[in-house]
């Protein structure tokens, strides 16, 4: 009995050790030195490739393959080549949070990435940057505009900013009385509120504000209020099936209203979708659409481009992302890495992280670089590097956020989309909520 | 082990005791009671949105999420008020669809209340946030205890642990009373279980509410692990992946249905996520609920118990005036 009683007693003590052991593991800090790293560099996108917001995932692995390939050219990162990944986050924070453990937890080197977006970035934010990742996220939620995570950028503006960029221009534009039609998706959501108050503010009316199921066959309903409210602009986004429904009815019922989209009404699924619903000719007589500003030219575009074009069979359909912001920005973000990674003298980001703003800053006498070449090149010569990239000029602000204006876009038969009207950061700034 | 995979595997384990609470509630519905009730995952999603708005304290203006009824309460409380309010939603919903309708119209009425459930609370945007859902919602204890988030997430699986005991002793103890039995005469055989003086419709009821207690509690449990939930978390669909776990593990039997949570939500979905991308990006994740549909259909035509199938109870016949030892 008393051996027995010894011997538990053994087993207790054992069992308890192991999980002070385990939580000593736990709390186990970072060293002082850098790691080691072997073999290939990843870069991981972590994005939404299935679901609602399943087109989110490849107009950012478009960015990063790219990326990859030019840094790859030039010779990889201290004699390291990287690679892509892609990784799923469902665009549900259920799903992206282990989704997020697993990235993190199995992903050899792992060293940086793009993502997440708005549907997962509050969930998997705090878990990323307790892994000490650099993460350049496309999420617009309005939390982040004045983040304190020390491993969180972002390089686009956030959602609502686009309500009043479509706002301005609208008013601008001489529209006075507004309808409000979006989905009933997260992203979507996200440019109501600062629209309403952004057109209110301005002097115009929102005489209707629908929110729209996605996907049904009909929206009879909602189009015959909609008319019977007589706004003289409608301002949209919705998925493309939702919108090629709503604006085909409008059309038959009552005639096309001129349209104001977002970023995501200028995709091509959105267009291939609405312009086979309400005809190519109307499309381009009627719509206008918000994004962030993007020269789309310039040295470093030229590069992102051509490397895009060359990306062949890891990018289908090349060619339309040419002039996508968000997967310009997405270039970017593995170039700002890359090159941060060069100035640190280590792929480790607790090391690297820190150097992130320094690539991009425009300090005195810094050396303007277009591409990861130029700036490997400028760093070795022992210069202050100023990265401007395909999306134009960074510069982050003290919550490590970089936004800029916004463009409007229309379409033209002939698939490309003349620049219409720039709305200035300014004027974005002064009537966000 | 690295820290990262200690993050991963205690993710997952939360995971697996969170799934294995609102299995083991659908179970005794569906398994036990007979209760076939598609919209099962709204119960975890009330229970998850309760608990998540009594914690986020009061909304303001300017918040960056907007909600009804925003309170601090202090632990336990908000979980004790997820299963509470998911309960009072199955006494309303049970009220209404249990008593008249027969279980395939009964099926109907869930389904059809899974898909309005979502439809308000991603349109009536003052409810729950909409579409953006409720984030930053905050961990119990997480200051009080003073860990770090490691050392945290680890308790944190324990706490689970422990109401996975919980409610598997309490699921257990229903199966095995005379309430059980009750319920799984009602199951097999509607019109006798009537004939013999059971109120079938109040048998019913009763355990439609505690599963929903149960799978209120899960969500609220869930909810505060992950910090955040949306209308995402919770579409119609996810019903199926439990009612999978159900089938396969065993309908109606306790330990079965744990084997099936261990195989189905957790291992199968997550044990995806390691093959290597084939033919596109998320072209294994899309082929999950098709797969998850295959089972179904597999089990049922294959092995309708399931993999441990329910044992036929076996009683002592009660002694009787004959047979009982003079005294």
């Amino acid at each position: 009995m008393s051996d027995r009683l010894t011997t538990s007693k053994v087993g207790l003590s054992l069992a308890i050790a192991a999980v002070l052991v385990l939580a000593a593991c736990g709390s186990s800090t970072q060293g002082a030195k850098p790691k080691t790293y072997t073999g290939t560099l990843t870069f991981a996108s972590f994005n939404p490739f299935t679901g609602p917001d399943a087109s989110f995932g490849p107009e950012m692995a478009a960015g990063c393959i790219p990326a990859a390939n030019t840094i790859n050219q030039a010779g990889g990162v201290l004699g390291h080549q990287v690679q892509c990944i892609a990784v799923d986050t469902r665009g549900d924070p259920a799903d992206a949070v282990p989704a997020a453990q697993k990235m993190i937890a199995s992903t050899e080197n792992l060293v940086g990435m793009n993502g997440p977006s708005s549907d997962e970035a509050l969930a998997t934010v705090p878990i990323i940057d307790r892994a000490h990742l650099p993460m350049f996220a496309d999420s617009g939620q309005a939390a982040f505009d004045k983040s304190t995570y020390k491993y969180f950028y972002r390089l686009t503006p956030p959602d609502d900013a686009a309500g009043v960029a479509m706002a301005i221009y609208a008013y601008n534009k001489g529209y006075r009385r507004g309808a409000a039609v979006f989905g009933n998706d997260l992203s979507s959501q996200g440019n109501v509120p600062n629209l309403l108050t952004a057109f209110a503010k301005l002097g115009g009316q929102i005489v209707i504000n629908q929110t729209l199921t996605l996907d049904q066959s009909s929206y009879r309903t909602e189009v015959t209020a909609l008319v019977a409210a007589s706004p003289d602009v409608i301002f949209t986004e919705a998925d493309p099936q939702t919108d090629a429904a709503y604006l085909s009815q409008l059309q038959q019922l009552h005639g096309l209203i001129p349209v104001i989209g977002t970023q995501p009404t200028v995709q091509p699924p959105w267009i291939k979708a609405v312009g086979g619903a309400v005809g190519r000719d109307a499309l381009s007589k009627n719509f206008a659409a918000a994004q962030p500003f993007s020269t789309s030219q310039g040295p470093a575009w030229d590069v992102y481009n051509k490397a895009l074009l060359a990306a062949g069979s890891e990018v289908p359909q090349p060619d339309q992302w040419s002039q996508d912001p968000y997967t310009e920005t997405d270039y970017d973000a593995i170039i700002i890495m890359a090159l941060a990674m060069l100035e640190a003298k280590t792929p480790d980001p607790s090391f690297y992280n820190a150097l992130i703003p320094a690539v991009v800053g425009n300090a005195t006498g810094a050396t303007e670089v277009h591409s990861f070449k130029e700036g490997m090149d400028a760093i070795a010569a022992g210069k202050k590097i100023n990265y401007v990239g395909a999306g134009g000029p960074i510069a982050f602000d003290e919550y490590q956020n970089s936004t800029g204006a916004f463009e409007l876009i229309g379409y033209s038969t002939n698939g490309s989309n003349p620049q219409l009207a720039v709305v200035s950061a300014e004027d974005i700034a002064k009537l966000r909520r | 082990m690295t820290d990262a995979m200690q993050f991963y595997i205690s993710t997952l384990l939360i995971y697996l005791f969170i799934d294995i609470m609102g299995v083991l509630g659908l179970n005794l519905q569906f398994g036990v009671a007979g209760i076939i009730n598609f919209a099962y995952i709204v119960f975890v999603g009330v229970g998850a949105y309760t608990a998540a708005v009594v914690s986020l304290g009061p909304d303001y203006p300017g918040n960056f999420q907007h909600y009804m009824f925003g309170a601090s309460w202090p632990f336990p409380l908000p979980i004790l008020a997820g299963g509470v309010a998911a309960g009072l939603l199955s006494l309303v919903v049970g009220v209404i669809s249990l008593r008249r309708l027969r279980s395939d119209y009964q099926a109907m009425v869930m389904l059809v209340l899974s898909l309005i459930a979502t439809l308000v609370a991603s349109n009536a945007t003052g409810l729950v946030n909409g579409p953006a859902g409720l984030a930053t919602i905050p961990q119990p204890l997480y200051d009080q205890l003073g860990l770090n988030p490691l050392e945290y997430q680890w308790v944190y699986a324990g706490w689970c642990l422990f109401l996975t005991v919980l409610v598997f002793l309490f699921v257990r103890a229903i199966t095995r009373s005379p309430l059980g039995r009750t319920l799984r005469a009602m199951r097999d055989n509607e019109r006798a279980a009537s004939a013999v003086g059971k109120n079938v419709t109040l048998l019913r009821l009763v355990i439609f509410v505690v599963g929903g207690v149960i799978a209120g509690i899960s969500g609220a449990v869930f909810a505060e692990f992950i910090q955040a939930w949306s209308p995402g978390s919770w579409l119609y669909p996810e019903t199926f992946v439990f009612l999978a776990a159900v089938l396969v593990g065993g309908a109606a039997n306790n330990w079965g249905v744990i084997l099936g949570t261990l195989l189905v939500p957790v291992g199968f979905l997550e044990a995806t996520r390691f093959l290597p991308p084939i033919f596109y990006q998320g072209f294994i994740e899309a082929m999950q609920w098709v797969c998850v549909g295959l089972l179904i259909l597999l089990f049922l035509w294959f092995r309708p118990n399931g993999i441990f199938p329910e044992k036929p109870g076996r009683f002592k016949p009660r002694a009787t005036a004959q047979s009982r030892p003079a005294e």
